[in-house]
């Protein structure tokens, strides 16, 4: 957990989750692998302010259409955001 | 098996064959009405692998799509009835249905958990898939003249299915089209599902009888996806909930591109409905565009109102035909009592719960409280507690019945919670028999629950009580309001 933590980017994307959903999603519960924001007790409200703080933060697109999957956990947000050419936070 | 009158699938094909160039799109794909006319035809062949024609009985648990119309189609020229639904419902809630409602099959995204897994399974198209339930118990009776059905679970503990004649939808259709000035000019961009009064009454139907044109974004509407909408296709008439609206807000004029912001000054119209809208999405979203039109419908009479916008405080004048009084219900409670031309006739699957609600004169009893000055709404309340998430309206019970089917459950209160940003949630209080993690109930819930219904905040433990042992409310709250990080502002 702490070698994520010490990516910028990661630790940044959690920040957002814990945010946008009020902390109801701990910084800890975020980080989870194993379990998607749904899992964990993200609502669908709080998820679209996460996307478009996503957007607002780091200047991406996201077509929910079509990449919804990629908005399931931080790690898979962190390589979505990466693949988009977003080096850090 | 009965099959179904077909007076409005007559009555929209008409409408849609005198409009052929009109179209329905998304950011990818475009149909013209005339498209969506042939290829109705085709699924309806398709649906033989399912269904047999002539008064199956069709849910229809899709995103919103172009081609969701031609499904629609489908099941009406085959004399079925369709049952729109909200895609989100959990499999459990769907499988009460079926039981229910005595359904025949259900056309789902492919890959969804839902009911209806049997063998026998049809593609309509990469998006939607046909899958006979296997039903083969009690059907109840429809009406003889029910021609749809719509879901609502605001007033009963499971989603119950409005009937409606072809008369009534076409009276909501076209006393709508004539309230909003519908042309065939105007081109709606339409975030809310189809499934829904906000969609269906204002929108779709009005739409297709117009020869209006549609877009129709399956993703859900992040404020982002709202603008590249707005920017790409220029429309007249934006709807969607009031949780769509608040994601604008996290947008300034300043911050927007110029053909985003002509775009949406372009709009003419700004529906909204279902859920309070705060004033201050209000005031940003006029600030950016224009007023929002905030109505007042109902799930079992159809719009009631019509609101331009520039009168916040009310939700809008009375539609032709339309009356409104209050009066006491059996409770004593004053409460609003709505008579419309767009009634529905009864649930399908609750009997005798519709009929419970009207009065002697054929009004729907409402829960709201309000009163009607000049012709003109306006709401004060609700005489009975329910959640509104989001502009999705359900019972306390449908919340609590669930977590309570969890064998280790012995207790639990569920309640509305305002998060320090002012969004609404769900949150419940669990009592269990023995460590319960909240994400093993989670998941327990996730199985029989809608999305939107499982608590976003669960706290299992003692319940707080008081010295007769009864739970105390409001102790239950500031539990469950301490998962928050941040301070809490507000709760109800």
């Amino acid at each position: 957990m702490s070698d994520v933590l010490q990516d910028s980017l990661t630790r940044t994307v959690v920040e957002m989750v814990v945010k946008a959903t009020d902390g109801t999603v701990d910084a800890e519960t975020a980080q989870r692998t194993d379990q998607t924001f749904a899992d964990a007790g993200m609502t669908s409200l709080a998820f679209l302010r996460l996307v478009d703080a996503l957007e607002i933060r780091f200047g991406v697109e996201i077509d929910l259409e079509t990449e919804l999957d990629q908005m399931r956990t931080v790690e898979l947000i962190v390589a979505y955001l990466r693949n988009q050419g977003v080096a850090d936070a | 098996m009965i099959p179904r009158p077909t007076r409005l699938y007559e009555a929209v094909t008409a409408a849609m064959d005198a409009a052929p160039e009109a179209t329905v799109a998304t950011l990818r794909e475009r149909r013209t009405f005339a498209e969506l006319r042939a290829d109705a035809a085709r699924r309806a062949d398709l649906l033989d692998a399912v269904a047999p024609r002539g008064g199956s009985r069709v849910l229809i648990a899709l995103a919103n799509h172009p081609d969701y119309i031609a499904t629609l189609l489908a099941v009406w020229s085959r004399t079925d009835l369709p049952i729109l639904a909200d895609p989100s419902l959990g499999p459990a809630e769907i499988d009460t249905l079926v039981d229910g409602c005595g359904i025949d099959a259900i056309v789902r995204a492919p890959g969804t958990e839902a009911a209806g897994t049997g063998a026998i399974s049809v593609a309509l198209d990469e998006r939607q898939l046909a899958v006979a339930t296997g039903f083969t118990g009690e059907r109840p009776e429809l009406a003889a003249d029910t021609e749809l059905g719509r879901l609502t679970s605001g007033s009963t503990r499971a989603p119950a299915c409005i009937e409606f004649s072809a008369e009534a939808v076409t009276n909501a259709a076209r006393t709508w089209a004539q309230a909003s000035g519908l042309r065939p000019a105007d081109l709606s961009l339409c975030f809310a599902g189809l499934y829904n009064g906000l969609a269906f009454n204002t929108t779709l139907m009005p739409s297709l009888f117009t020869g209006a044109s549609l877009v129709l974004p399956g993703g859900m509407p992040s404020g982002g996806a709202i603008m590249r909408h707005v920017t790409t296709f220029r429309p007249s008439i934006l709807v969607a909930f009031p949780a769509a609206y608040e994601r604008l807000t996290d947008y300034t004029l300043g911050s927007l591109a110029e053909p985003t912001a002509e775009a949406l000054r372009g709009l003419r119209l700004r529906l909204s409905s279902a859920a309070p809208l705060s004033a201050a999405v209000a005031e940003h979203v006029a600030h950016l565009s224009g007023p929002i039109s905030d109505y007042y419908g109902i799930a079992e009479t159809g719009p009631v109102t019509f609101a331009d916008g520039t009168r916040p405080e009310g939700k809008g004048m009375l539609l032709p035909g339309v009356t409104v009084d209050v009066r006491p219900r059996p409770d004593g409670a004053q409460v609003l009592h709505v008579r419309t031309a767009s009634m529905g006739t009864r649930y399908l699957n609750c009997p005798g719960e519709f009929e419970r609600a009207i009065a002697e004169d054929g009004s729907y009893r409402t829960s709201d409280t309000g009163t009607v000055r000049d012709g003109e709404l306006f709401l004060t309340g609700r005489a009975q507690p329910i959640l509104n998430i989001g502009g999705r309206k359900f019972t306390v019970e449908s919340v609590t019945d669930a977590i309570g089917a969890h064998p280790e459950v012995t207790d639990c209160r569920v309640m509305a919670l305002t998060t320090p940003s002012g969004r609404e949630c769900v949150g419940a209080a669990v009592q269990a028999r023995s460590a319960l993690e909240p994400a093993t109930l989670r998941a327990f819930l996730r199985e029989r629950l809608a999305d939107y219904k499982v608590p976003e905040v669960i706290v299992v433990g003692d319940l707080p009580r008081g010295a007769t042992g009864k739970v105390k409310a409001e102790a239950v709250r500031e539990l469950l309001t301490t998962s928050f990080q941040q301070p809490v502002t507000g709760g109800r």
